[in-house]
């Protein structure tokens, strides 16, 4: 028996909701079409985060801005790489820097952003979440489906590694 | 070094790189499958069953009849009124919906806990929603238990769709309940139940048998309202990290540097609380916290944290710190803990 939970409480956040996907899914199935090069699962994929995003809409202010565009489109690139790993069955932490995400144009970076745009999709994820979006490590170990412990873990090593390009790059 | 505000300011420029790298919403273009689209529409809650609608628009009819029919026994009558304001069952072939007909009632802040779970199981995550918590619990095969409880209102609602489910009436802690079994080993089932002191939903969805079902719902149990608290001081150069809530307490997690963790964490329990750690030779001998029995445990290395314990018997609450600090500031941070509410 499938059980529904009652995640999105209120008919304004059903509204948001329903402006979000009709907003935004033709993209979210291009980003995960674009890492996993089968309809069945990129329709998973995108399943998968609208999921997410319902659990989060409350999170979400106004359906039709950047913010929004980048979150919808970090947590299905999440999904999707996800759905690509079970499908390989590799689940070793060298996969953080095999599996392409969305690939990032950032000739107009300079700095710091520029470093941060060659981070390994996962940990461009967590800080995008945590740093632009503002979800504290409790709430992203939820939406990526991990422990509190692994988001702070990610978290430090996302950082981590951050450090180590800005230093390769000469940024710091 | 970089900090945070540096972090967050490149990664409001990550971001706009990053939508500018993509196509604009309305140039993507996909014909979604029926499935897709199915699942979604469950996701929004109207779940596309070809029918129902018209089913649940008679039934809605239907009841709006008989409520007409029976206002005027209802103004006189509070056993007719409490036999149809409550939780509501309704079903559509294999779908089920679970709401509150009639004025929601105001339960204040009652909370459930599990006192029982299978053997296996552990809690995974306990996250507060509207008018409840859910909890998970999962065990070393990937098989879940979801836990969770609603207060009365307009918005409650549970979803639940099972083919082949078998339904039996149950009483659990002399309230009524309905477990809701599968033809299929591998599907879960479901138990629901309503506290009548309270007007709250409960339910528990899990790969357990009926009476395993039956079991756990009879062990939840209200959750006493506990004190919370915070580190009223803290040694230098500790950073708060996280704060997590557990089953009757918090633990509070510190970073210096990148290395040395601290951790404060706390619980209180009516049966009596427990902290364990792990360590080889630590020396031992007991003091007291604002008068409360305690226990410090050094390290022999100075690799390793320093552990004190106290416990308020009063309250059932059990603490406990460690970091790699003195005694003086063990006990320093314990004697300044303080109560949140």
């Amino acid at each position: 028996m499938f059980v529904y939970m009652m995640m999105i409480d209120s008919p304004e956040d059903q509204s948001k909701f329903e402006k979000v996907y009709l907003q935004y899914k033709g993209l979210m199935y291009y980003v995960a079409y674009d890492i996993l090069g089968n309809e069945q699962d990129a329709e998973d994929a995108v399943h998968n985060a609208f999921v997410k995003i319902a659990e989060n809409i409350q999170k979400i202010y106004e359906p039709m801005c950047p913010k929004t565009k980048n979150f919808v489109v970090t947590i299905v690139e999440h999904k999707a790489i996800d759905l690509y790993r079970a499908n390989q069955k590799r689940k070793t932490v060298e996969y953080l820097d095999e599996v392409g995400g969305i690939s990032v144009d950032a000739q107009d970076l300079h700095g710091l952003a520029y470093c941060m745009a060659k981070l390994p999709p996962r940990y461009r994820q967590i800080i995008l979440l945590k740093y632009h979006h503002g979800f504290t490590c409790r709430e992203i170990a939820k939406q990526l489906d991990m422990t509190e412990a692994n988001a702070i873990k990610l978290d430090q090593r996302a950082k981590n590694k951050l450090l180590k390009i800005c230093e390769e790059e000469g940024v710091l | 070094m970089i900090t945070d505000e540096m972090i967050s300011q490149a990664a409001g420029e990550l971001a706009y790189a990053m939508n500018k790298s993509l196509p604009e919403p309305g140039e993507c273009n996909h014909q979604f499958s029926a499935g897709f689209e199915r699942k979604i529409k469950r996701l929004m809650r109207r779940a596309d069953y070809p029918g129902m609608y018209r089913v649940f628009r008679a039934v809605a009819s239907i009841i709006l009849v008989i409520s007409i029919g029976f206002a005027s026994l209802l103004a006189i009558s509070p056993e007719a009124r409490a036999a149809v304001f409550g939780w509501v069952r309704r079903q559509y072939e294999s779908f089920y919906e679970f709401y509150f007909e009639g004025e929601p009632e105001v339960s204040g802040e009652v909370r459930y806990c599990p006192q029982w779970i299978p053997e296996g199981y552990e809690l995974e995550s306990a996250q507060e929603i509207v008018g409840g918590e859910r909890y998970i619990y999962s065990n070393k095969n990937g098989q879940s238990i979801l836990f969770s409880y609603m207060s009365a209102s307009e918005s409650s609602k549970l979803y639940a769709e099972g083919a082949g489910c078998t339904q039996f009436d149950v009483e659990i802690n002399g309230n009524h309940g309905e477990v809701f079994t599968s033809d299929n080993p591998e599907e879960s089932n479901l138990i629901v139940w309503t506290d009548s002191e309270t007007g709250i939903l409960l339910y528990l969805n899990a790969i357990l048998d009926k009476d395993s079902l039956v079991t756990f719902a009879e062990n939840v149990m209200r959750k006493p309202n506990i004190p919370l608290y915070s580190p009223g001081w803290m040694p230098d150069g500790y950073e708060l990290i996280d704060q997590i809530e557990i089953e009757n307490g918090e633990v509070y997690i510190y970073f210096k540097g990148e290395e040395a963790v601290a951790q404060f964490s706390y619980s209180t329990a009516p049966s009596g609380a427990a902290v364990y750690f792990e360590g080889v030779d630590y020396e031992y001998h007991e003091i007291t916290v604002n008068g409360l029995p305690g226990e410090v445990y050094l390290s022999p290395s100075n690799e390793e944290s320093n552990v004190i314990e106290w416990w308020d018997e009063s309250g059932n609450t059990m603490f406990m710190f460690s970091a790699r600090v003195s005694e003086e500031d063990l006990i320093r941070f314990a004697e300044n803990i303080q109560v949140k509410k």
